[in-house]
């Protein structure tokens, strides 16, 4: 049966597994959701806001965002994506502001992961992007500025996530030893030392060990 | 056993994929690699052979990140999975915390699924260690194939072959699609993680 200092530690990890594990910032899934608006004739017309928290809700975001331009810690962090996730079930029937809070969440992730090592670009987009939803709500706009809005913020966010993202080389996975080149000799090189000396340990072992046999074959046949 | 660096509060954990040749040990590696490739900052090595088997085993590590103030870096192994390779597998074996067993769905490898698991057992009883008495999930991979017509082994009688007596998580799988791969990853890295918590002090907070 586990104790209370079982169950602590398995929230936390199990919190922390999430984040490693989640959907929400593969390069790939980034891409699907920011890929869709640049098609002008697939956003819709603004539909009514699903819920009567919503005023409540960005206000808290906002305080929020206030707080990680002075601090960013895992607390503000995790709040702040709380507050997004509700915002996303109000929003879900108006496709332009929900895809601006989906790309919030994403960058919340994100910065969730990396804390002190996120880029520091991300922060100045996530301001202007919760800029932009601010406008959209307070400003009557046509649906043809919201559009226009979406389609440049989807144009930085591109830029942005070639920097994030910045094109690797998979190879190294699927390469055989035969063919190994100066860049796997470094990777495998890379291995830990203890394991490197096994390795080591191992082979020397196994030659030896032939070398004794094809010895005393020889003597035999002497 | 888990490498513990107080100083720098650092835990390395070491688990490995076991079970027959060709059941996808490595396969299961390469998903988590190409999918969370933006989150695993080092590269997965991999030794193969001229017809694409593992000779010596596969490496990926990464870190989960800070629980309770220690840094997690987590290093996955694969072992070959080919009979004549045992001297390997005690190999990789050594210093093991936690083990996910690969078994293969397909009726044809019934024999093989459970010789590898007995394999294991005797491999890890040479460093004394008991099967029993270690974090241990088991994958049933290559469900997908049922669709394409392959017999495959019920769920049930791989249950009654594999874990009947150890009766540990399991996940019936498919690391071509990625069904279950991550979550049989999760489950791993969480019993390791909370079977050393004694080790690490954790939970003191």
């Amino acid at each position: 049966m586990k104790n209370e200092k079982d169950i602590s530690i398995l929230d936390e990890l199990n919190n922390r597994l999430d984040d490693f594990f989640s959907d929400e910032l593969t390069e790939d899934n980034i891409s699907d959701i920011f890929d869709e608006p640049v098609k002008k004739s697939s956003i819709n017309t603004p539909r009514p806001v699903n819920c009567q928290s919503v005023k409540k809700n960005f206000d808290d975001l906002k305080a929020i965002l206030l707080e990680m331009d002075w601090e960013i810690n895992e607390d503000n962090l995790n709040n702040y994506l709380n507050e997004i996730s509700l915002l996303l079930n109000c929003y879900s029937d108006d496709r332009v502001i929900y895809l601006f809070l989906k790309l919030l969440k994403s960058l919340g992730h994100y910065m969730l992961y990396k804390q002190s090592n996120a880029n520091p670009d991300v922060l100045k987009f996530l301001y202007n992007s919760f800029g932009c939803i601010e406008k959209i709500i307070s400003e009557k706009m046509t649906e043809y500025d919201r559009n226009l809005l979406i389609l440049k913020e989807t144009e930085k966010f591109k830029q942005l996530k070639s920097t994030i993202f910045p094109k690797t080389n998979n190879k190294a996975a699927n390469n055989s030893f035969e063919n190994v080149d100066e860049k796997k000799k470094m990777t495998f090189k890379s291995l830990p030392e203890e394991i490197q000396k096994e390795i080591n340990d191992y082979i020397e072992n196994e030659i030896n060990a032939k070398i004794n046999e094809l010895k005393k074959r020889l003597n035999k046949i002497k | 056993m888990a490498l513990i660096n107080p100083k720098k509060k650092e835990v390395q954990v070491k688990i490995v994929y076991y079970g027959p040749g060709r059941g996808g040990k490595t396969t299961n590696l390469e998903y988590i690699n190409k999918k969370f490739r933006s989150r695993i900052k080092s590269e997965m090595v991999t030794v193969k052979t001229y017809n694409d088997r593992t000779l010596f085993f596969d490496f990926l590590p990464f870190d989960i990140g800070m629980i309770k103030g220690y840094t997690i870096k987590i290093q996955f192994y694969t072992v070959p999975g080919q009979v004549k390779y045992n001297a390997t597998r005690k190999l990789v074996l050594r210093g093991v915390d936690g083990i996910v067993f690969v078994a293969d769905s397909m009726t044809l490898r019934q024999e093989m699924n459970i010789k590898s698991l007995e394999n294991l057992r005797e491999n890890l009883a040479s460093f004394n260690k008991d099967l029993n008495n270690i974090p241990l999930v088991l994958q049933y991979n290559k469900r997908d194939l049922g669709k394409q017509g392959i017999p495959i082994l019920p769920i049930e009688t791989l249950e009654s072959d594999l874990n009947g007596s150890l009766k540990v998580p399991y996940f019936p799988a498919s690391a071509v699609t990625g069904e279950n791969v991550a979550a049989t990853m999760k489950k791993i890295i969480s019993l390791t993680v909370i079977s050393l918590r004694e080790k690490l002090d954790l939970g003191g907070k």
